[in-house]
């Protein structure tokens, strides 16, 4: 009885709570992507330097030193731009696979009391009748 | 409403069904043992297929093949892989229902009624009641263990209870009901509860405590398995999160990043009681301009301590907007020090530094001993606020500087133009309750390490020790040396389980203090015996003695208060008559030596820099007689001599001393007085005490008289002479108590005399020459030893010098109209 109503307890959660609890699990786990990959801060200094690194223009006029910090300055950020674009896919891509994976891992979930049930039993039926 | 009913009203009693079915350990056990299975079986199943056409392995292709063995196998692995996903399944039922009592932000619905700590004791109660529940539940048993009650007497205890039927729930102050509800309850209405703890001399206190701590412990665990929480996964380091801000490579010469600190990554959850400061320091940096702060506290971790929480709350994205994904930095303020020995250097590197900082744009710069960089670039000729003014007050840098508080008042109090630049945020000192919070943790991994067991008193005990018995520095640091330093002793010594009374031996033994945990059967009869041992030395005054005694006894049984210093007592009283000799009978008797008596003659601070001669000055950096003192030896009596003649100020600051057990330093830190007793002497009343013997009076039954007199002169304040323990006069010393300290002198005299192999006659005659000569009205019995010295002394050393009195002599005086003569046979 005890085993009964307890096996029901846990159905009812598994079917109820426990399925916005995966909402929030893979809420949690998406934006635990979006911030392993840096992907607002990256996003946000796109266009930034690489990690900053950039001279400050001379205060008189001198072209040739103008045109060389311009030049460095651009190469800095040009090379900043293509380091994040790198991360900033991987990151979508990766963070793609996972909304993808948010169907796929509900019909998992759904079905695992089943599939649970289902490996114990004919586990068993091969143990005792093969 | 009985506790079944009561249960089932709460989503939680499926949960607590279902753990009561498969406990925590027994699902432990299945998945590794179906773990176990499925990988033994796989390989054995993969052996076979590898080796099938093997010609070597062919019998045991024909076993495998007439028992089906591989289909079986299948079928086993399948099964374990079923009871593998079934207790998985169960534990992430259990886990994700748990909820938290000490993280405020995982809060109870109403509908819960209960907590899950609540549930577990109520339904191990359900079929017998709640003290049974308590006894029977996991957490009943390990509250038990922390408080130092084995299973045997808990057992034996639980079994001579009735069960009680149909027991009603106990009401909550809160939403849903906890374990401090059901403890409350049974500790006020279940007598025999109350009685079992108390014969083991456990408090409400400690029950409460060792609850509390369980929780802790029993939550910290919970809160580790669930790896999906926001914040567990917010700190896990991102992968390009300094892409986009600069680099900062002198910076890294000079500093750390504190984010790397094991009191950052810990995953134990520390208690709330520095939000107060958190969130100041959130604010002042989350300003757009001048978002500085300095944090001023006492020397010492718990600075740093207030620091380490914001650095978790910043690494678990739990902070104000402005600090979100910023790096804090500290600077250490020491290795610039060290390095910048010039003015140019330190100001170019300084200034570099901080165009780091602002050009790196995601740095928050703590900057440990800020007070030790300013002196040191000052020593230099530097003009450093000047120099980093302009960066403080930009909008694009954030600074958190620590000053200790001494500095704090000295150097940068009064500097307006700097303290414009920054919000002072004060770090408040924890109290006893809030340390025993801070060495949970600590205790817990000390645990782990040592193999040794930690119960609350012992760990309560430890923080009630470390400000009672070890003065300066602060509280909650000195707790945790402490912790850290008795885990290794008890090691050492075979100790596995740490209570109260070994946490009061270590004590012992590293501060030499005798502690109320264990009195030996020696020191219980020096107590006993303490007023006839002082009173050996001390003649005459049998109500000081007294009185005195009683102070030690009530000290050493734990019935005194213990925020005040062991005793106090003012000595009033005529030169001679045994005031100081007192003191020092009961620093040799009870503290085992002279040296433990502390003297100052007060007619040496009678000036305006009294107070700074005895506590320190601030302005010269010079510490004082008193506090040096006190804080060299921690425990004896410390002797106030002629206590009337010191200055209004230093009486003042005795007012507090003998009030509250301790005084602060010119630095403004604490040095505590508890361990000690005062004996304030004063001649003062001297003259009416004279007066009323002489008129045949009691000067004991004329205390009043006598007081009132001391204060009409002015000498002292009345509410000084109440915050005295007691107040006794010493009556001048009549002819018998004055023959009696004759004999003793002469007694002291004559032992010196016999490790030279010679003995000295002490007749009554020779006595009363002594008291005759050697004591007068106004000085006592002061002269008396001066005038055995230059008499009786001097005359033996004339004969030792003309070999008469060689080993084996005795010595006699004759006296003849008060002319001592000299005899040696």
């Amino acid at each position: 009885m005890k085993l009964l109503s307890s096996l029901f307890g846990y159905l009812k959660w598994h079917y109820g709570k426990a399925l916005i609890t995966t909402f929030t699990f893979w809420k949690n786990i998406l934006f635990f992507l979006f911030n392993f990959f840096s992907i607002k801060s990256l996003v946000g200094n796109f266009f930034a330097p690489w990690k900053r690194l950039a001279d400050t223009y001379p205060k008189g006029f001198n072209l040739k030193v103008y045109f060389f910090t311009f030049i460095v300055n651009t190469i800095m950020r040009i090379f900043g731009m293509f380091m994040r674009s790198i991360v900033i896919i991987v990151g979508l891509i990766v963070c793609s696979i996972v909304i993808i994976l948010l169907p796929i891992s509900l019909i998992l979930w759904l079905a695992l009391p089943i599939i649970t049930a289902w490996l114990i039993v004919y586990g068993l039926i091969l143990i005792i009748f093969s | 409403m009985d506790i079944n009913k009561f249960l089932k009203q709460s989503s939680l009693y499926d949960v607590l069904s279902v753990e009561s079915l498969y406990s925590e350990d027994f699902r432990k056990k299945l998945s590794l043992i179906s773990k176990i299975i499925i990988f033994a079986v796989g390989f054995a199943i993969l052996f076979f297929y590898a080796t099938q056409n093997s010609q070597k392995y062919i019998g045991y292709k024909h076993f495998f093949d007439s028992y089906s063995l591989v289909s079986r196998g299948v079928g086993l692995i399948m099964f374990n892989v079923g009871v593998y996903l079934w207790s998985q399944l169960t534990n992430f039922y259990l886990s994700t229902t748990y909820y938290f009592e000490k993280i405020t932000k995982n809060k109870y619905s109403k509908n819960d009624i209960y907590t899950f700590s609540a549930g577990r004791i109520l339904y191990a109660g359900r079929k017998t009641d709640i003290l049974h529940g308590f006894f029977y539940s996991k957490i009943g048993k390990m509250i038990l263990i922390r408080l130092g009650i084995n299973q045997k007497d808990a057992k034996a205890f639980i079994f001579s209870q009735k069960t009680i039927s149909k027991e009603l729930v106990p009401k909550s102050e809160d939403e849903v009901l906890k374990v401090k509800d059901i403890a409350k309850y049974l500790y006020s209405t279940k007598s025999e509860f109350a009685k079992f703890l108390n014969n083991k001399g456990i408090t409400d206190k400690e029950l409460f405590g060792a609850m509390e701590w369980v929780i802790y412990e029993t939550e910290t665990n919970e809160y580790n398995v669930q790896w999906w929480r926001p914040e567990a996964l917010a700190r896990k380091k991102s992968l390009a999160s300094d892409w986009s801000f600069g680099q900062t490579f002198l910076l890294d010469k000079y500093s750390r990043n504190i984010i790397n600190d094991a009191e950052v990554s810990s995953e134990a959850i520390s208690f709330s009681n520095r939000d107060s400061e958190i969130s100041q320091i959130e604010n002042a940096l989350s300003k757009s301009m001048e978002a500085n702060a300095m944090l001023v506290g006492e020397p010492g971790q718990e600075k740093m301590q207030v620091v380490w929480s914001l650095c978790r709350n910043i690494k678990n994205k739990n902070t104000a907007s402005a600090l979100q994904n910023k790096k804090p930095i500290l600077l250490l303020a020491n290795a610039i020090v060290s390095a910048c020995k010039d003015k140019n250097t330190l100001e170019n590197q300084i200034s570099k530094i901080f165009n780091e900082v602002i050009r790196a744009g995601n740095i928050v710069l703590i900057i440990d001993n800020f007070t030790e960089l300013l002196k040191h670039a000052e020593s230099l000729g530097s003009d450093f606020v000047n120099l980093i003014s302009p960066f403080l007050s930009s909008s694009s840098i954030q600074v958190l500087a620590l000053a200790n508080t001494s500095d704090f008042h000295q150097y940068l109090e009064t500097n307006k133009s700097l303290m414009n630049s920054f919000e002072t945020i004060l770090v408040r000192p924890l109290n006893n309750a809030e340390i025993t919070q801070v060495i949970y943790a600590s205790a817990l991994g000390s645990e782990q390490k040592y193999k040794i067991f930690f119960t609350y008193p012992a760990i309560a005990e430890l923080a009630n020790s470390a400000s009672y018995y070890f003065s300066g520095g602060v509280s909650s640091d000195k707790a945790i040396d402490l912790l850290n330093e008795i885990a290794p002793w008890a090691k050492r010594n075979g100790k596995e389980i740490i209570g109260k009374d070994e946490v009061l031996e270590y004590i012992e033994q590293k501060t030499n203090i005798p502690t109320s945990g264990k009195m030996s059967a020696k020191e219980k009869d020096k107590l006993l015996n303490l007023e006839s041992s002082i009173s050996k030395r001390v003649v005459g005054q049998k109500d000081a003695v007294q009185a005195v005694s009683n102070a030690l006894k009530r000290a050493r049984t734990g019935t005194r208060n213990p925020n005040k210093p062991i005793g106090s007592f003012l000595f009033l009283g005529p030169t001679g008559v045994g005031k100081t000799e007192t003191a020092k009978a009961l620093a040799y008797t009870f503290f085992g030596s002279e040296d433990n008596m502390m003297r100052l003659d007060m007619s040496e601070y009678q000036t305006d820099d009294a107070m700074e001669k005895l506590i320190g000055s601030f302005a010269s950096g010079k510490p004082g007689v008193f506090s040096s003192m006190i804080r060299d030896k921690q425990y004896g009596v410390v002797l106030l001599d002629e206590f009337e003649k010191t200055s209004k100020d230093v009486l003042n600051l005795f007012l507090q001393i003998l009030d509250e057990g301790f005084f602060s330093d010119m630095s403004g830190e604490r040095v505590n007085t508890r361990n000690i007793i005062f004996i304030a002497t004063s001649n003062a009343g001297a003259e009416t005490i004279f007066k009323m013997v002489n008129e045949g009076k009691n000067p004991k039954d004329a205390q009043d008289e006598i007081i009132a007199e001391i204060v009409s002169k002015g000498l002292f304040k009345p509410e000084l002479i109440n915050r005295f323990d007691s107040t006794i006069i010493f009556k001048p010393l009549e002819n018998s108590d004055l023959q009696q300290i004759a004999k003793i002198m002469l007694k002291k005299l004559s032992g010196r005399m016999t490790e030279k192999g010679l003995s000295l006659d002490i007749t009554d005659s020779l006595v009363d020459y002594v008291v005759k000569n050697g004591s007068n009205k106004a000085f006592g019995a002061r002269p008396m030893n001066r005038f055995i010295q230059d008499s009786i002394e001097g005359n033996i050393a004339n004969l030792i010098l003309e070999g008469k009195a060689i080993s084996g002599k005795k010595i006699s005086f004759l006296i003849s109209n008060n002319i001592l003569s000299s005899k040696v046979s």
